[in-house]
């Protein structure tokens, strides 16, 4: 035991119950260079993991202090693993796609939000066809471009729907950051007044029932728990559409399905399988007269 | 995707998991740990500047998690109820005693359990947890003292590190 200037301790401070910071004894020794018992039990206490060069030193110098030393790592360990617990699935996703929608990034470029499908390379490749055939082809454009314009008006419509839809996503914040579940009976209380209503449950977990308008009329809105992150349903009594369209941008991918009292879009996450759903919509969703 | 939404995904990404668990741990309720870790991360947005030297991103989000944790009590003070141990998220943990000491830790005064949790989750060491704290070292020394002694007691009722040593 070594010589203590101040007082002796009877027994290895080790077995010594403590209550807070004990007093600590200064041997000639430990004065100069080691910890000594009463600093090392104290310090195993505060911060066992600490790789501090006097606590291992001493730990390979003291037999007793070395138990204790293995004890306290051996619970350290299970500490670790009492705060180790699992965060919830998709969580990184929820708070990126919060931001993105925080930051309100669609975009003001109008070609990022059409659908995919009519490129600038298309445009051009026309172009290279007709030239030097005009008189040949003159009849047959002007019959095209009759046709060819009524169903690009439509396109183009469908287009600037799917952009508005994304907006719709992107301002509901209250709608995409709902935690649920919402049962059969409220979405029924949601979508009842304007005439619409489900044959069955979605498979996915509902988050958020109610209503918005777009272009003039109310539309229903759900919010699905998706595998990446809540995919938005559209469910737009009266909105006819031209045909089935994508809607893609840099954030968003989905969507537009005509149906037999309007259409339905859906929009999720870039990647985000979405066909089961989408086949399940038109099978669930009921229009009334 | 742009820069600087590449550099929010990647603070995302390395500091959400550790956030969680002290946010967790803070208040005791899965969906406000989520709600505070969210918060903080929309705080981090504005300073994402700030952010890009490593060394200081985890106590700025620790510390900016902290105190919207104490917003939140200043505005609201939940009532809750006993958890029971399978109704606090683990990872896959099966041993009791980690169980037990789980337990534990949510029943430390919240003081001990912000010390001991920023040092075992955040891994950082007492001059760290005293400046995102903000009270001196000797009274994150104290903290933690106490922790590990309660913990201790709660597990075993006694030391673990006294147990079987010495002697006179």
């Amino acid at each position: 035991m070594p010589t203590t200037l101040g007082y002796a301790t009877p027994q290895h401070p080790a077995s010594t119950d403590y209550t807070d910071p004990p007093t600590t004894p200064i041997t000639l020794t430990s004065f100069f260079t080691n910890m000594n018992c009463l600093e090392f039990q104290r310090a195993l206490r505060i911060e066992p993991n600490a790789r501090d060069a006097r606590l291992l030193e001493h730990a390979a110098s003291c037999a007793v202090c070395e138990a204790s030393f293995r004890r306290a790592r051996a619970f350290e360990a299970k500490l670790h693993g009492a705060v180790n617990i699992e965060p919830p699935e998709n969580m990184v996703a929820r708070v990126v796609l919060a931001q993105t929608i925080e930051n309100g990034r669609a975009t003001t470029d109008d070609a990022d939000t059409r659908p995919v499908g009519r490129r600038a390379e298309d445009r051009r490749w026309w172009r290279r066809a007709w030239r030097g055939r005009w008189k040949t082809i003159a009849a047959s454009v002007a019959l095209i471009a009759i046709t060819a314009g009524i169903a690009t008006e439509r396109s183009t419509r469908d287009s600037r729907l799917g952009g508005e839809l994304i907006d719709m996503v992107e301002r509901a914040t209250y709608a995409m950051m709902a935690k649920g579940p919402v049962l059969a009976p409220e979405i029924e209380a949601a979508l009842g007044p304007i005439g619409l209503g489900m044959n069955g449950e979605l498979e996915r977990k509902v988050r958020f029932a109610g209503q918005c308008r777009l272009r003039g009329r109310q539309a229903g809105h759900l919010v699905v728990e998706g595998s990446r992150a809540p995919i938005s349903i559209f469910v737009m009594p009266g909105q006819r559409l031209s045909g089935r369209s994508d809607i893609e941008n840099e954030h968003w991918s989905g969507v537009l399905i005509p149906a037999p009292g309007g259409s339905i879009a859906i929009i999720a996450a870039p990647g985000e399988p979405i066909e089961a759903l989408e086949a399940r919509l038109q099978d669930l969703v009921r229009w009334q007269a | 995707m742009h820069q600087a939404e590449r550099t929010f995904r990647n603070i995302v990404e390395a500091y959400s998991s550790d956030l969680y668990r002290y946010a967790y741990f803070l208040c005791r309720d899965r969906h406000t740990a989520e709600d505070l870790v969210q918060e903080t991360f929309t705080r981090a947005w504005r300073f994402l500047d700030g952010l890009r030297d490593a060394s200081k991103a985890k106590s700025w989000l620790m510390t900016t998690l902290r105190r919207e944790h104490a917003r939140l009590y200043e505005r609201y003070r939940p009532q809750f109820d006993d958890l029971e141990l399978d109704q606090i998220p683990g990872a896959g943990q099966t041993d009791p005693e980690v169980l037990a000491l789980r337990e534990a830790v949510l029943a430390l005064p919240l003081k001990y359990r912000d010390a001991v949790v920023l040092q075992l989750v955040g891994g950082f060491n007492g001059q760290e947890i005293a400046d995102i704290l903000e009270v001196p070292r000797a009274t994150v020394n104290t903290r933690l003292f106490r922790a590990r002694k309660q913990l201790r007691e709660a597990l075993d009722g006694g030391d673990a590190v006294t147990q079987g040593s010495g002697k006179t």
